[in-house]
This record gives C-alpha cells, sequence and structure tokens, in this order.
C-alpha cells in the first residue's frame, strides 16, 4: 500500500485526496492544509496545518504537493529529503530556478521518483491522438495549433485570484494554464529549439499576462503556436494537429464543470481518389466523443508502477518541467519580462 | 468509453443495389417461411440483450415471431430454431448462395471503399490503441473475407488470422492460402487464446448470442478485445418502419438489441464498452425511400417533411445527430475483456 500525504487542500488537493483514497494500491494516510479541516473535508484521515509537520508525522510514501506554485518547490525538497516520493502540481514553481532546484534534489535521492501533475496527457482524446501518431497511419506531424483559455469571469474574483499574484504565482495565464498546451506541443513533437513569444496585459486589472502568443519550431522541423488567454468569451481547449496524410483537432475537455465542451477528436483523413463524392478541402472526417475522464487516475497509477517496479520517471518528469519552463522563461524575457517578478527586466 | 460519428456519404444503393436486394429478400422470405414449415423445432428464449424474461409480442416477420422486451426494449425472435437447424439453413439457401455469388461480386468495389477500408482503419487503430504487441487475430464474423484481406494487407505489424466463423467456408473473399477452419462456438475455446476477435455481422445473427459471447471471452487474454458490429432497433429507421424494415429478414437478425441491451448483455458477460458508436448512414436514406415509396400511409408529419422537404444537407446533419447520439441503426463495439 502506497501511504498518500495531500498537501495543499485546494481545487487540485481535494482531487489528488479522492484519487489517493479511492485508488487500489493507494492509502490515504493525511492531509495538510491552513485551513481545511476534518470537518470541511469529511476524510476520516489525519489533518495537519504545516506541511513540515504533517511530512515528519506521517512520513508518507508520497507526497501530494497541491500548493500555490511559490511554495510547491520548498515543499516537494523537504518532501525528497525526507525520503517521499514526490507528485507536484505544475507550474513547478515560479521560476526555472525552482525546478532546477526540485532536480537537484532529486539527483541527490536517487531512488525517489518526481511526477508533476500534466494531467492532460492523460485524456482520452489526447491519448487517442497520441496513439494515432504513434501507429504511422495518418504520417508525420507538420505542425500543431493550440488554443487554451478561459474568460476570467464576470467580476472581480479573477484580478484577486494568487494566480494572478506573481509574488505568489510567478506568472499569468500562460504558466497557469498554457503550460499544459505546451507540455501537450512537447509531447507529440519533441523538444523545440526555436521560440518567439509575445505576452500582454490586455484586459484585466492585473499584474501579469492575460493574453500569450506562442510561436515554436522543433529540434524535427514541426512548428507549432500557442494562444493562451484568459479573456476568452468561452473557455476553450482546442489542440490541432496537421499530419501528411490527415489532421486531428482535439476539443474540449471532461472535467468537473464540463465548461470547456465536451471532449472530442476530430480525425480528418486524405480523400480517398476513388471517392468521387469528395472534393479538396472536405475530407472524411470522424469525431469521438468521450465520456470517461480517467487522467487524474491513470497519472496517479502511472506512478504508482513507477514506484512499485523501481522504473525511471517517463511521463510528466522533471526534465518535462524543466523544458517547458524554459520555453516559458523565453517567452516571459522576450516580452521585456521575469517569471517570478511585476517588474520588466 | 467513447462514440464515434462518421460523415461518409455512402448511399445504400452501392453496396444493395435495389433490384438485387428485393430479390434477395424475397428468395430468403420464401425459403425461410418453408423451412419453418418442415417443423423446426422452435424453442422460447428470454431476451438476448439483458437476459430479461418480460417479453411483448412486437411482430411476425417470414413466419417468425419477435418479442419486444419490456425491461430493455431489446427485439428479438423467440421462439426460433437452434444453431446447428440455422447453419443448416444457411448451408442449403439458394438465397444464401445468390448473396454471396450475384450481390457481393456485383458490389465488390463499393464495399471496399465504402465499408471495409474503413472497417480496416477502425481494427488496426484501436488495435495500436489497446493492443501494441497484437500477433494473433481470430475473426468469427460473417461476410468478413474482404475485411481479413484488407487487414493482411495493411497491416504495420506482423500477426496472425484464424478465420473461424461457422460459415466461412461458403462466404469466400479470403486471401489464397488463408486457413479457413469453421469452429463450432463451443469449441472455440481450443483455438486460444487471442489477443482480438473480430465479430461483424455476428452478434444480430447468433442463434445464441450468449454462446457467442461466453466464447469470445473464452478464447481471449485477459485484456484482449472484441470488435463487432451489429443491427440496432433503436435505430432511427427500425424503430419507424419497426416491422416494415427490409433490414429485418430472418434468419439474419435474430438479435435486434437497444442501447440499453447491448451494454447490459457486455455487462453479463464480462466486458467492458471502450467504443459504443452507432456510424450507420442509411438511417435517414431508408425512411425517406420509404415514404416515397408509399406515400399513402400516415407517415409522422415531421418525417414527411424532413425527408420530402428539406434539402440534403438536412438530411445529412440529421444523421450525423443519430450518429451522435447512438440512434443510428448499425453499431459498432469495442470490447475489453475483463
Amino acid at each position: 500500500m502506497i501511504r498518500s500525504l495531500v498537501i495543499g487542500y485546494g481545487y487540485m488537493g481535494e482531487i489528488r485526496a479522492r484519487v489517493a483514497d479511492e485508488l487500489d494500491g493507494f492509502e490515504l494516510s493525511g492531509i495538510c492544509d491552513p485551513v481545511a479541516t476534518a470537518e470541511q473535508t469529511g476524510r476520516p484521515c489525519p489533518h495537519f496545518t504545516d506541511f513540515r509537520e504533517a511530512l515528519n508525522e506521517v512520513r508518507p510514501d508520497v507526497a501530494f504537493v497541491c500548493t500555490p506554485n511559490n511554495l510547491s518547490p520548498e515543499v516537494s525538497v523537504l518532501a525528497l529529503d525526507l525520503g517521499c516520493h514526490v507528485f507536484c502540481e505544475k507550474p513547478p514553481g515560479r521560476t526555472v530556478e525552482d525546478i532546477e532546484r526540485i532536480i537537484a534534489a532529486e539527483r541527490a535521492h536517487p531512488g525517489l521518483k518526481v511526477m508533476f501533475g500534466f494531467n492532460h496527457r492523460h485524456h482520452p482524446a489526447i491519448l487517442e491522438a497520441k496513439s494515432i501518431v504513434r501507429g504511422g497511419r495518418l504520417g508525420k506531424i507538420l505542425w500543431v495549433r493550440g488554443v487554451y483559455g478561459k474568460s476570467g469571469g464576470t467580476g472581480r474574483g479573477f484580478e484577486q485570484s494568487w494566480r494572478n499574484d506573481p509574488s505568489v504565482s510567478g506568472g499569468g495565464i500562460l504558466l497557469d494554464q498554457g503550460i499544459h498546451m505546451l507540455d501537450l506541443f512537447r509531447l507529440f513533437c519533441g523538444d523545440f529549439e526555436s521560440v518567439q513569444g509575445l505576452m500582454g496585459t490586455t484586459h484585466w486589472n492585473v499584474p501579469v499576462e492575460d493574453n500569450a502568443m506562442v510561436l515554436l519550431r522543433s529540434e524535427e522541423g514541426v512548428m507549432a503556436q500557442l494562444h493562451s488567454s484568459a479573456t476568452l468569451w468561452k473557455h476553450t481547449f482546442e489542440l490541432e494537429i496537421g499530419l501528411e496524410e490527415g489532421y486531428m483537432v482535439a476539443h474540449g475537455l471532461l472535467s468537473k464543470t464540463g465548461s470547456y465542451g465536451r471532449e472530442t477528436l476530430v480525425v480528418g483523413r486524405r480523400v480517398n481518389e476513388s471517392d468521387s463524392d469528395r472534393v479538396a478541402g472536405r475530407p472524411g472526417e470522424e469525431i469521438s466523443y468521450f465520456n470517461d475522464d480517467l487522467s487524474w487516475r491513470s497519472q496517479v497509477e502511472e506512478l504508482g508502477r513507477c514506484i512499485l517496479e523501481n522504473q525511471p520517471v517517463q511521463d510528466s518528469s522533471t526534465n518535462d518541467a524543466l523544458q517547458v519552463m524554459k520555453l516559458i522563461d523565453q517567452v516571459y524575457r522576450q516580452s521585456g519580462r521575469q517569471l517570478g517578478s511585476t517588474t520588466t527586466s | 468509453m467513447k462514440t464515434i460519428v462518421s460523415d461518409q456519404h455512402l448511399p445504400e444503393g452501392e453496396i444493395k443495389p435495389s433490384r438485387q436486394a428485393a430479390e434477395f429478400r424475397a428468395m430468403l422470405d420464401s425459403e425461410f417461411q418453408q423451412f419453418l414449415a418442415t417443423g423446426v423445432p422452435l424453442a422460447a428464449i428470454a431476451c438476448p440483450g439483458c437476459g430479461g424474461d418480460e417479453p411483448a409480442p412486437a411482430f411476425v416477420k417470414s413466419g417468425l415471431s419477435y418479442q419486444e422486451c419490456r425491461i430493455c426494449a431489446s427485439v428479438y425472435a423467440s421462439p426460433r430454431p437452434a444453431s446447428p437447424d440455422v447453419e443448416r439453413f444457411y448451408r442449403t439457401s439458394e438465397a444464401v448462395a445468390y448473396w454471396h455469388n450475384v450481390l457481393l461480386p456485383d458490389t465488390r468495389a463499393a464495399r471496399l471503399s465504402k465499408i471495409v477500408e474503413p472497417r480496416a482503419r477502425w481494427v488496426l487503430g484501436t488495435a495500436d490503441r489497446y493492443l501494441p504487441s497484437l500477433t494473433r487475430i481470430l475473426d468469427i464474423g460473417q461476410h468478413s473475407g474482404l475485411l481479413i484481406a484488407e487487414l493482411l494487407q495493411s497491416r504495420s505489424q506482423h500477426f496472425n488470422i484464424t478465420v473461424a466463423g461457422q460459415l466461412a467456408d461458403l462466404e469466400g473473399g479470403c486471401p489464397d492460402g488463408l486457413a479457413i477452419a469453421p469452429t463450432p462456438l463451443e469449441k472455440l475455446g481450443e483455438l486460444g487464446p487471442v489477443q482480438l476477435v473480430l465479430a461483424f455481422d455476428a452478434l444480430d445473427r447468433a442463434p445464441d448470442l450468449g454462446a457467442l459471447m461466453r466464447a469470445a471471452h473464452s478464447v481471449l487474454e485477459p485484456q484482449g478485445l472484441l470488435l463487432a458490429g451489429s443491427t440496432l432497433i433503436s435505430g432511427f429507421d427500425l424503430q419507424t418502419l419497426w416491422d416494415g424494415s427490409e433490414s429485418i429478414s430472418p434468419p439474419e437478425r435474430l438479435n435486434l438489441l437497444t442501447e440499453k441491451g447491448v451494454l447490459s448483455l457486455c455487462e453479463r458477460h464480462g466486458f467492458e464498452v471502450l467504443e459504443f458508436s452507432t456510424p450507420g448512414v442509411f438511417d435517414v436514406e431508408i425512411v425517406q425511400r420509404a415514404i416515397l415509396a408509399h406515400p399513402e400511409e400516415p407517415w409522422p408529419r415531421f418525417l414527411r417533411y424532413l425527408t420530402t422537404r428539406c434539402e440534403p444537407e438536412v438530411l445529412e446533419g440529421f444523421q450525423e445527430f443519430l450518429q451522435k447520439y447512438r440512434l443510428s441503426s448499425f453499431a459498432r463495439l469495442a470490447l475489453r475483456k475483463l
């Protein structure tokens, strides 16, 4: 049984606690949060308000680090130093230096596993798209294009969120949400050698970016384009992949509220020459509609497998986190900004 | 579980030319009624979908009574002949021979590009997703010769296919040199274990659907897949036309399940549903043709308006709506052995 401690019981902490509670082979051994009480969480395990005390008391096998970004590196490093495996939410801190600290601790404890919460990799449309790419039937990827964004809401809640306080979050929408899409770009395209980005604070009264446009080129020559936004009128997730023999569009996300729309994957294929009903520009399409989001479970299951079989973490690893943070850092620098700071560099 | 919608354009006439299809149905109807008149034993069964035993008379087709399950609304022939008798019918039927010798060859090109190639892509894509080390396939479907040839031609990994459908030796279409070994369901387990079972056009035709599901389960490795296609009574054209549907032609459609019936069937036999789609493309066209052929019938006004007054793109959109909500009458299933 893998004993688990959830540190930080906000939106993500609640999800991780549920998974750790329900998943075979895992056991929820403690929750640490400055405000959430046992009465509020409804979970019978020990509760703590200080993460140092929690880690020392519980001595879990895995620490689920679900804290705001400014705390993630410190909590993760302490957990590793105390001999715990770590599952840390994204982003892995506020800056590149933060993830480098975690990597240094990981290297100091080579038997321990570290995984980050890039759960979008495990969404069914993405798994299906990856399987199609791996099967090779649509040929090589030529380009990818992603839009990921939200409306930011109608009141002042968004502006006052800790996610827009750079001393806590380190950055704005690109670091908070765009990081998922950049991670997916890397999943499909590999590492990027060229990055050009623009970001701006276009609407909200926040000291971080509310929009970012990023262009990338991979080492294989695949081009990618991202629009990360907190000023969309409608919550949107869309990843389009152009290949030699067809294309795919992942749209919507299975989520607790369903606000990103039903998760679908459109697959279009090159028109068969014998199909006279088709004309160029109107290929046959199939749309898959997905009903079950197993992303939370499957990612933690994968961590459990790595722990039990003592296998290296290949998926959502520290290197994945480092590379994606480097991309974001470059965009920040090109925009005259600095991760983790309100001032321009 | 996922559901797939396809926007493929395919008029039914391309794969079932109306004159030949009518000739086939007339022959089959006549022969099957003669077959029943010989006094072949019939036995009542419970619902092949949910297993419930609350039948209500639905209709009689070609002399065979169909019941509607009060629990899951599936429709099934009961009482019905046993498997050996049905097999004997198929093996001696002139209608079935006409299907294989005339109708199939005449429509081969259209079937290949519009049905077989997409189906093969789906099989291989599903295998890519769930069975990355696929080595052994068992086919127990009907009319699967072209599909098997396409699979062998398109494969990117090496796998063997065993053709074990009980009528596979009648059907042809398999590549030369491929071993064809029609095998009774009760002996199917001896051919395993395999990672993938193909059962297209088998679920709705099976005289003993439970036996087919048990056999598929027994021959599969743990986590192995059963891929199947079948006709659903919950589809638009079958619900609209009911006993007037040309798709219901015993002994070819003994089990006409609903979505609920299919899900119950899978659960009862130890399968997880990975995909349940109804990517059928003929529903609206079939209803339209029936309304145009029999305008004097008291069709619901909306259906008459839809099929006679609306533009083709509206009909295409309506067919896509049926697919999206699993209301087309052709179902595609990807099931995983639990």
